[in-house]
């Protein structure tokens, strides 16, 4: 079962398509964040 | 697809104050291939090879491996406020993670 509303995100760090660094906790305090995880990029994705 | 749609919506996101972040588990080659093919402004992050990320959010498939479709709305505290699910209806994502965030915009801060 994928997490609920009202749970705590998990932080993760993560890198870009140019591998820069990408956190959860870059964004803690300044902004929303909306994760949208998709399946493979070359399927119809 | 679903990935059009975020793109086509990407500035209201900005304007409601929301970052949109891309995950799947694929290498770092073909993202880049595909955030150019695609012309997205938002980074499209890989989660590959430890799949760490998807497990921790619950959306791993085992066999064949890859990341379901699903995306999680957080605001500004680390919380998740909301999740949106469809396999099928690739525009809900965007469209609901659109209204989410907008709402959480008129949320009084304290």
């Amino acid at each position: 079962m994928p997490l609920k509303v009202g749970d705590i995100a998990p932080d993760f760090t993560l890198m870009d398509s140019t591998r820069n660094r990408v956190s959860l906790a870059d964004f803690k305090g300044e902004k929303a964040v909306v994760m949208a995880f998709y399946v493979l990029a070359f399927t119809p994705g | 697809m679903e990935m059009k749609c975020f793109r086509d919506v990407a500035g209201d996101f900005e304007e409601a104050g929301a970052q949109v972040l891309g995950v799947s588990i694929d290498p770092f080659p073909s993202q880049g291939a595909f955030a150019k093919e695609l012309g997205v402004t938002f980074p499209l992050l890989s989660d590959w090879p430890q799949f760490a990320t998807a497990k921790g959010y619950d959306v791993w498939r085992e066999s064949p491996p890859l990341a379901k479709r699903v995306t999680y709305v957080i605001d500004k505290d680390g919380i998740i406020r909301g999740v949106i699910e469809s396999e099928s209806d690739m525009e809900v994502h965007s469209r609901d993670a659109l209204r989410i965030v907008k709402e959480l915009a008129q949320l009084p801060g304290c």
